[in-house]
């Protein structure tokens, strides 16, 4: 059986602290076996504490020369065998879309945590929500991927650890799109006694890159195993032999690569739902800013208005089927983004209700204030 | 030398060098060696780059590959080696790929000293792109990027590893086969990050564009250009970029 | 306590604002409080505008930033001046060390001076701890957390070269806020 129960390594109950110390334990506790990184405001701080508590459970962590390197070695260590994870911000990010898609063809798990600032370019260290986009369309190719969005420091933890279990199960690097500020937040974590692990599919002689059906994911084996592998990110075939002028080949290996995600949306993403019953406007919101519409709906309510809000925990694959039912009994839909419109676009491609931006890319976060204004603008 | 070296050689596959390429000497050089220290090819791991200098492992060594990113072999191998330190790792890859493009790890790799070895089928051009010119071409030749010649330095590729803290470097022709295979088996067995330079002509890029017009004059241009380290005075640079010094560098 | 407590505490990078608010949320994560903290990064932390932020409740907290704080500590008179309008008007509490703060007279909140650095020099000989100092008193006056929880995180929490100095801190400006008037 693929998954695996076991202990948590940090003490279980109650604990306070950051979304990054949250980072780091997520990734003892899903037995990371190595991490690369490259220092970046506002996720040095992970940088900081995995230097100190890896080598506590014997898991390999290098400082790399830049972010290239970083997610590049994460591959090697991936392919070496260990669970492997690099986090970044904006910038780092950008230069991380190369491996990230060297990581999608040869179907390497990975986990990448991006602690997203304000952008476009060095920008700001405050917070931003400019990645979300780029973690879908950000690497050359275009291929599915995974992402999620914490909303708060329990999610880093949890969230992190259900990424390393995704990027197994699916063979597939996993986007963590934090924010700085869930980063840089300090709340209550609990922990559970035990966690839940997918652990690495081995099938020794199997081919590494093709599978039984259209939609599979074919077992992994590692360096050393004898298995004399042949790892390519040009196209391949099911033994990884280079078949880079057969259309044939390319067509059925990205077809899988596109499937393996997508036909298996309802397993991958996840929402979650607050007082959407009798809701007749809602608030669409991931990541920090949901934290804020649902103080927003609160509030809300408190005065009698029927707005309800419907986080999307999985950004990637997009749970469409969600959104677009929602769409289909309420009149609004409020979509509010630390960027200039990014996650909207998905939301107008299945909704069939009134959309309504509300955007803010300066830095700071979207305070509840600000949503109530927007909602009590279309209810009235 | 025996030609026990083709029992490393993948089944199926045709090599894919052109005609003359250098690579398929440099191929026969390093199987031989791995041939005559004994290893254990299933713990070894080969990590190669973008260009024809990474098709010399992948797919022609019947052993782990891992064929990378332009520029990038140097870090995947250095995950690959931190998580699995029993992998013999040994990045194969061309001039462009390891000091071009990735030059800044192959320095940092050095200076970290990771326990790896690294060996650079240095042709002089970028050759699987059509023959442009790089960091290792000789000044005054021509390429496609460069008609009127070529007017930059290039590196003198293991000062600069040995400079960065390299515990071993070496160059050599590849038709140098006992002094490479020896290198090749040195670097190999040093604790450490080792570097092997292997220059190996391109007859088809760089040669034509040169009007080096058959296989033997491409070789006889590499070899006007080399010079063994005993008989050059200061065996510290490629003087003007003219010469290529050969030999072994490494600490006393 | 009621509710919910929002706490901002603000100066110029190192002078331990964020110390300050990461003790402040240990002593009131280990009294079993609910509680989350944000506190500036990167440049803003080593000499720039700096605040932490801390919130306090007996139920779990929706938003975790402060929206309008309840408490405010000035450290420095930028920070004073810039983060005075964050603070409930007229019912929150300003603290502020007359030595770096002259407040404003035409503010309707309740404002408190701490000779916190004055006495740090005095008494510790050093102008380090009047951080400590700040939040002890206003910790002393408000019943916020309790001082052992207080006296317990800045022991947990200090540098181990800047924990014996913090501890006395902490007694300094307990000592301290039990005299202090308000209006």
């Amino acid at each position: 059986m693929p998954w695996r129960r076991v202990r948590s390594v940090l003490e279980p109950g109650r604990h306070y602290f950051s979304g990054a110390d949250a980072t780091v334990e997520a990734a003892v506790a899903a037995r990371c076996g190595y991490f690369a990184g490259y220092p970046i405001t506002p996720t040095t701080e992970v940088l900081e504490r995995i230097a100190v508590r890896f080598p506590e459970v014997g898991a390999a962590f290098i400082q790399m020369e830049d972010e290239i390197g970083s997610v590049c070695s994460c591959i090697g260590a991936s392919w070496a065998g260990a669970k492997a994870m690099t986090v970044t911000s904006g910038p780092g990010f950008s230069l991380m879309q190369e491996g990230i898609s060297h990581a999608i063809m040869t179907e390497a798990p990975l986990v990448v945590v991006d602690g997203q600032r304000a952008g476009p370019s060095t920008g700001q260290v405050l917070v931003g929500g400019g990645d979300v986009m780029q973690a879908r369309w950000g690497m050359h190719g275009g291929m599915p991927t995974i992402a999620l969005a914490p909303w708060s420091v329990q999610e880093m933890y949890d969230g992190t650890i259900r990424a390393f279990s995704l990027a197994e199960r699916y063979r597939t690097p996993v986007m963590v799109m934090a924010e700085a500020a869930t980063m840089h937040l300090r709340e209550i974590v609990e922990v559970a006694p035990e966690v839940d692990l997918y652990e690495r599919d081995k099938a020794p002689g199997l081919p590494p890159f093709g599978a039984d059906s259209p939609d599979g994911v074919p077992p992994m084996p590692g360096f050393g195993e004898g298995e004399k592998l042949l790892v390519t990110a040009s196209t391949h075939d099911a033994r990884g032999f280079r078949r880079t002028e057969d259309a044939h080949t390319h067509r059925t290996l990205t077809a899988r690569l596109f499937n393996k995600i997508m036909m298996h949306v309802s397993e991958i993403a996840e929402v979650e739902e607050h007082y959407l019953e009798d809701a007749e406007t809602a608030f669409v919101a991931y990541g920090f800013t949901a934290r804020s519409a649902l103080a927003a709906v609160e509030e809300l309510r408190r005065s009698g208005l029927k707005v309800g809000l419907l986080r999307l925990k999985t950004l990637w694959p997009f749970p469409k089927d969600e959104v677009g039912r929602l769409s289909e009994r309420i009149n609004t839909m409020i979509v509010p983004e630390m960027n200039l419109g990014q996650m909207i676009h998905v939301v107008a491609e299945v909704a069939r209700c009134k959309l309504l931006p509300h955007q803010q890319m300066d830095g700071t976060v979207i305070y509840p204030a600000s949503l109530i204004d927007t909602a009590r603008s279309v209810v009235a | 030398m025996s030609a026990d070296w083709r029992r490393y050689l993948r089944p199926g596959v045709t090599l894919p060098f052109c005609p003359g390429c250098g690579h398929r000497l440099l191929l026969r050089h390093l199987l031989t060696a791995i041939d005559d220290m004994g290893m254990d090819i299933d713990q070894m791991l080969f990590v190669s780059g973008i260009g024809c200098g990474g098709w010399i492992p992948s797919p022609c060594i019947n052993a782990d590959t891992l064929h990378c990113l332009h520029g990038r072999a140097v870090p995947f191998a250095v995950g690959a080696k931190l998580a699995n330190p029993a992998l013999t790792t040994v990045v194969v890859s061309g001039d462009g790929d390891l000091a071009d493009i990735g030059g800044n790890h192959l320095i940092h790799a050095a200076r970290r000293n990771y326990d790896i070895t690294v060996i650079c089928a240095n042709n002089m051009n970028y050759g699987m792109t059509g023959g442009q010119v790089c960091s290792t071409t000789p000044v005054g030749a021509t390429t496609h990027t460069t008609p009127d010649g070529n007017t930059f330095n290039p590196f003198d590729l293991c000062a600069l590893v040995r400079a960065a803290g390299a515990q071993y470097a070496a160059r050599y022709l590849v038709t140098q086969g006992p002094e490479l295979v020896g290198a090749i088996r040195r670097a190999i067995g040093i604790k450490g990050f080792s570097f092997v330079e292997a220059v190996s002509p391109c007859p088809t890029q760089f040669g034509r564009q040169n009007h080096l017009d058959g296989v033997k004059e491409a070789y006889a241009y590499v070899e006007a250009l080399t010079i063994g380290k005993a008989a050059c005075r200061e065996p510290a640079s490629p003087l003007d970029g003219r010469l290529l010094v050969t030999g072994e560098f490494a600490n006393e | 306590m009621s509710e919910s407590r929002q706490v901002l505490l603000c100066g110029l990078g190192g002078q331990g604002v964020v110390l300050a608010g990461s003790l402040l949320g240990a002593a009131a994560f280990a009294q079993g409080l609910h509680v989350s903290g944000n506190s500036s990064y990167g440049s803003a932390a080593r000499g720039g505008q700096c605040r932490s932020e801390v919130v306090l409740s007996n139920i779990p907290i929706r938003f975790p930033y402060v929206t309008s704080a309840d408490i405010m500590v000035a450290l420095s008179q930028p920070a004073y001046d810039r983060y005075l309008d964050w603070t409930a008007s007229p019912d929150g509490l300003v603290f502020y060390d007359p030595a770096d703060v002259t407040p404003d007279g035409s503010a309707a909140q309740r404002q408190i001076a701490v000779p916190a650095s004055a006495s740090a020099a005095e008494t510790l000989g050093t102008r380090l701890g009047a951080n400590i100092i700040m939040l002890s008193a206003m910790v002393s006056v408000t019943d916020i957390v309790s001082i052992e929880a207080l006296k317990r995180a800045v022991t947990d929490g200090s540098p181990s070269r800047f924990r014996n100095l913090n501890e006395r801190a902490v007694d300094l400006g307990f000592a301290l806020g039990l005299n202090l008037h308000f209006p």
